[in-house]
């Protein structure tokens, strides 16, 4: 049944003396007739001629191919501890191999298949019906399973053998599926390694094709199907790349335009800055020119003029920056009535009482818009808050709080506790405020107004005067109790003293035990 | 027969034709075919190959260009690496399917071993691809295959590893084996990351750009063949260092020039205030001019137009202020007021 | 204030005034100014009040509109170079309160307030010094007159009863004390007006 192997052993070493060699060849034979079954084995002698003499070279010989493992593993122990260079040739169906070698690791490999098989039907009959089928069709179909399996038993090879050289002629990835598979994941994996340089540390730009062709050429899957395959992963990773590249290009764009705005932010905050830098030194500017008096020396207006040409400044802002130093500095003259209160700052600073009361009057009536005719219960609520709270801003702030409308209404608030009974709280508040004397049997207390006491010695709250209520003054200054009441109760209104706080049964007790003890 | 091309791992591969009666044009065709198909095979597109010719001419050398008309191939030889032996016969084999002819296969793996088969049939062929396998030295394809990957890549791509996991498959190398033989072709380095980050390293020592020629180069080169740095690579990084020196100078030149234009800012801007001042004070001075003060004393002209100047307070406050605004000395302040005396001078006398 | 039609009455009433004083018929122009006054006043009542007849009291001369009075003093202040009108009379009362320690509660019939004295309105005989104010044909209606002689009318012009209890005999202030409080309502008055600057 094995077939028989035809071997041709030669010693070829030009070294070795004609009776070496054929020494060594009868050795050679003496050691292969050692071996377990080959004493029936015919070993022909192969002669040529050297040295004019036809010596025996080799020998010739048939063994069953069975046989081979172990006479190759005999030859390779021989190599092994004498390395004469020698010529093998086996001739196995119609395949001949010839091995010259004095190396005795050449002949291991053969050594080996021929123990596991390979080399001879029925076992390389079947691989290699196995390899044709996997190299045409890249897998095993079902029906080649079915032809093999029919081989095998035809052979007589075992299932498990089978299935090793089935594995064997498919490789390590057996169906059409599983190679694609493996080669699409692998030029997947390609990418992503392109993708990861791509997008962290740049590496010179390689072509990749060549290796996955040998990869498809491994596999044996069919060129063009690959290379479509990996035409497919290019172009996704181009436009991968491009689409990045537009984003960035955006994005950079994008950062450009947000910084261009930041810039501009920052030139027109720098310039705010600027602007606003300059308007501080002219108002410091001010300050110091101010605080010397309600004007500028003409000095000092030179300054002012000079540094708002050098900052740039508006004419118009300049002033309304002065008059804010101003009135920092000097009390605030707003108005709700469009009267100017400049002069009262300028009287009160001056400490003239008596002028600034009268321009208090006259400020007043303007505020007032009623042709100058005295405030009248009527008119009164008609004062503007904004004006009154000026006007008694400024009193206080000249009379370190002794005078001025909130004075007047702490002098009301201590006599309202006081007095309950109408007629007898409006005296006492005109007397609180030095308005009026004691009624006695002579008089009834009234003082002309210009016997009133124009000075910071004056009872607090005695200025300003309410002359802008009274019609005439010189024969007496008394405020018609009608007006007053209006007046305070407009004052309350406009800025309201803050509340006291006092139970109103403390109230009641109170004013009960004063009411009783009067 | 066959030219010894350099390869040391190569087989030799010859294939004869032994069909005597076919058509030769037929055989010269097929041998066509089998090459160009040969040709296809990755990595063996520079294969080259010689031809064996009709037995009625003996001229074995001769290229076929060189024998116009007559001659017809009969056969091929040519030399491939040891790790394609596997592709090449299965090439074979499919290009057998198609011709059906009868030819010598030989197949020389050096330095022993000679397989030689006559035959039409595939799976006779078929029988050769085991046999051939088995007499290959695996760890010296498999060494050759990966040393040809890190040459080429300076690491092994997801491909060639693939590729090797194939191989090491075919030959029958144990993964440490494949392991072992990966780590001898890396060389000393684990990744190309690193073998990056080292030959930076290396070239950061050039510090000009025309030390990057000549000898420096060419031992930045041998250090790249010593650590497995592929030429692309290497290439790569050299043109990044140029880069890098080149965008350093023009930003050294950049700050310097920076620099320059800070100075001569602050120096205009210096000018600028004094000739602001002056013009404030020729303004002023202009102001206060009076043409029946002009004598032929400039001294008198100068210190009139000053006293008149100074009498006015308001004058006086623009010029101390525009004289502290722009931090200006007295003397500068002094020269340039009399500076523009003069001018203002000379200029009245014209008129 | 002043409706549209009595408005250009009254400018016609303050041209016939200017005219007047330029031709210097100074006593026409007293009464024609007593008589605009009146009218104000007038003017003023029939807005809110039951019709009566008008007076020049405390209460109507402190509401005497200020353009009346500034143009009433304009004619006045123009015809006579400044000798006469409201604010030159305004000017010596002022003077007389600041420079005299006079003290109007004191004020009776001996000690005449100094501003009578100044502007000449007090009798010159034979009742001296008793603090009687001339009558009102007696006064000086020419430019020979004191400083803020005139207009006179306005002060003079007094109801019957009120002229009795100034110590009149239905001679107005005429032959009376001087009335202290329309006086100086009429001062306060023309001070305050002042204040506006002239005119609206």
């Amino acid at each position: 049944m094995a077939e028989n192997v035809a071997c041709l052993i030669k010693v070829v070493d030009p070294q070795l003396k004609s009776d070496e060699v054929v020494t060594e060849v009868r050795y050679l034979i003496e050691d292969l007739r050692d071996l377990d079954d080959m004493s029936q084995v015919r070993f022909e002698p192969y002669s040529e001629i050297r040295d004019v003499a036809e010596i025996q070279v080799g020998i010739r010989f048939e063994v069953d191919a069975e046989r081979l493992g172990s006479i190759l593993r005999r030859l390779r122990d021989r190599l092994y501890y004498k390395p004469i260079p020698t010529r093998f040739l086996f001739q196995i169906s119609d395949i001949q191999l010839q091995i010259e070698t004095h190396k005795a690791g050449d002949l291991t490999g053969l050594m080996l298949a021929a123990r596991s098989g390979l080399l001879f039907s029925p076992v390389s009959d079947y691989l290699a019906e196995a390899e044709t089928y996997s190299r045409t069709q890249g897998e095993l179909s079902p029906t080649e399973l079915d032809n093999l399996s029919l081989l095998r038993q035809r052979l007589d090879i075992s299932e498990e053998v089978a299935k090793l050289l089935n594995a064997r002629a498919a490789g390590p990835y057996p169906t059409q599926a599983e190679k694609q598979r493996h080669f699409d994941e692998t030029v997947r994996a390609e990418f992503s390694r392109l993708r990861s340089h791509h997008d962290g540390q740049p590496i010179a730009p390689k072509d990749i094709w060549p290796v996955l062709q040998e990869l498809a050429e491994n596999l044996g899957l069919p060129t063009p199907e690959a290379e479509a395959l990996y035409q497919q992963h290019l172009q996704r990773y181009r436009d991968d790349i491009r689409l990045k590249a537009e984003q960035q290009a955006l994005k950079a764009a994008e950062d450009a335009r947000l910084a261009g705005e930041a810039k501009a932010e920052g030139d027109r905050q720098q310039q705010a800055q600027q602007t606003q830098a300059h308007r501080d030194q002219y108002r410091t500017l001010c300050h110091q020119a101010l605080a010397k008096g309600l004007y500028p020396s003409e000095f000092d207006q030179g300054r002012l003029d000079q540094a708002r040409r050098l900052r740039g400044i508006a004419p118009v802002d300049a002033v309304s920056i002065e008059t804010a130093v101003r009135d920092e500095l000097y009390g605030s003259i707003d108005s709700a009535a469009g009267v100017n209160y400049n002069r009262l700052r300028g009287l009160l600073m001056q400490q003239a009482w008596q002028a600034a009361d009268l321009e208090t009057e006259t400020a007043i009536l303007k505020a007032l818009n009623q042709d100058m005719q005295p405030v009248t219960a009527a008119t009164v609520q008609r004062l503007p808050a904004v004006d009154l709270a000026t006007i008694d801003a400024l009193w206080q702030r000249y009379s370190n709080g002794r005078f001025g409308f909130k004075a007047q209404q702490q002098v009301y608030r201590s006599q309202q506790q006081i007095l309950q009974d109408d007629p007898q709280r409006w005296l006492g508040f005109q007397q609180g405020l030095g308005w009026r004397d004691q009624p006695s049997w002579l008089s009834r207390g009234f003082r002309p107004y210009h016997n009133l006491d124009f000075s910071l010695a004056a009872p607090p709250g005695h200025l300003p005067t309410w002359r802008w209520c009274c019609p005439s003054l010189s024969h007496r200054y008394s405020p018609s109790l009608e007006v007053v009441e209006a007046v305070l109760a407009h004052l309350n209104t406009c800025m309201p003293l803050e509340a006291v706080s006092i139970p109103t049964f403390d109230q009641t007790l109170v004013v009960g035990g004063v009411a009783s003890a009067s | 027969m066959v030219e010894n091309l350099g390869l040391t791992n190569g087989f030799k591969l010859s294939i004869k034709s032994l069909e005597s009666g076919l058509d030769p044009k037929v055989i010269h065709a097929a041998v066509q075919v089998l090459r160009s198909s040969i040709s296809a095979l990755s990595e063996l597109e520079q294969t080259p190959f010689s031809f064996s010719y009709g037995s009625q001419r003996h001229a074995d050398n001769l290229p076929a260009a060189q024998t116009p008309g007559g001659t017809l191939y009969t056969g091929l030889q040519f030399e491939v690496p040891l790790d394609k032996l596997t592709v090449v016969l299965r090439c074979l084999g499919d290009w057998l399917e198609r011709t059906k002819q009868k030819n010598l296969y030989a197949i020389e793996i050096p330095p022993t071993y000679t397989l030689t088969l006559q035959t039409d049939q595939v799976k006779e062929l078929a029988q050769l691809l085991p046999l051939a396998e088995t007499l290959l030295p695996p760890q010296e394809i498999y060494l050759a295959k990966a040393e040809t990957y890190i040459a080429a890549f300076g690491d092994f791509t997801p491909a060639a590893r693939a590729n090797l996991a194939i191989i090491c498959h075919r030959v029958g190398l144990s993964v440490e084996e494949a392991n072992d033989l990966n780590a001898q072709s890396m060389g000393p380095f684990k990744t190309l990351a690193e073998k990056y980050q080292h030959f930076r390293k290396e070239l950061l020592v050039c510090k000009q750009e025309s030390a990057l020629d000549g000898d420096f180069w060419q031992v930045m080169q041998d250090k790249a063949v010593t650590m497995s740095l592929p030429e692309a690579d290497a290439q790569f990084l050299k043109a990044e260092r140029l880069q890098t020196l080149r965008t350093e100078v023009s930003q050294a030149l950049h700050r310097a020039e920076s620099a320059d234009a800070v100075e001569r800012q602050r120096h205009r801007e210096q000018q600028q205030r004094l000739i602001n001042y002056r013009q404030t004070f020729a303004e002023l001075a202009i102001d206060t001019l009076n043409l029946d003060d002009l004598g032929p004393d400039a001294a008198a002209f100068h210190q009139g137009t000053m006293a008149k100047l100074s009498a006015a307070e308001f004058n006086r406050g623009r010029l101390t202020q525009a004289r502290e605004f722009y931090h200006l000395s007295q003397t500068e302040v002094d020269a340039l007021e009399q500076a523009v005396l003069c001018e203002l001078y000379l200029l009245s006398g014209l008129l | 204030m002043l409706a549209s039609n009595p408005r250009s009455e009254l400018d016609d009433s303050l041209s016939d005034l200017a005219l007047l004083l330029y031709d210097e018929e100074w006593e026409t122009a007293d009464r024609l100014t007593a008589q605009l006054l009146l009218t104000a006043v007038e003017q003023s009542l029939f807005s809110h009040e039951a019709p009566r007849r008008p007076e020049l009291t405390t209460e109507t001369l402190a509401g005497i509109p200020c353009q009346l009075i500034y143009a009433i003093d304009q004619c006045w202040q123009g015809a006579s170079g400044g000798h006469f009108g409201f604010s030159t009379q305004l000017q010596i009362y002022q003077e007389t309160l600041g420079s005299a320690a006079f003290d109007p509660a004191l004020s009776n019939w001996s000690t005449p307030h100094p501003f009578f004295e100044e502007v000449g309105w007090l009798m010159l005989f034979p009742l001296r010094p008793m603090g009687f104010l001339r009558f009102y044909n007696w006064l000086e209606f020419d430019l020979e007159a004191p400083r803020g002689h005139l207009p006179a009318l306005w002060y003079w012009q007094l109801p019957g009863l009120a002229s009795l209890r100034m110590g009149g005999f239905f001679t107005g202030q005429g032959a009376g004390f001087g009335d202290l409080a329309r006086l100086d309502v009429m001062m306060l008055r023309l001070s305050r007006c002042g204040q506006l600057g002239g005119g609206e």
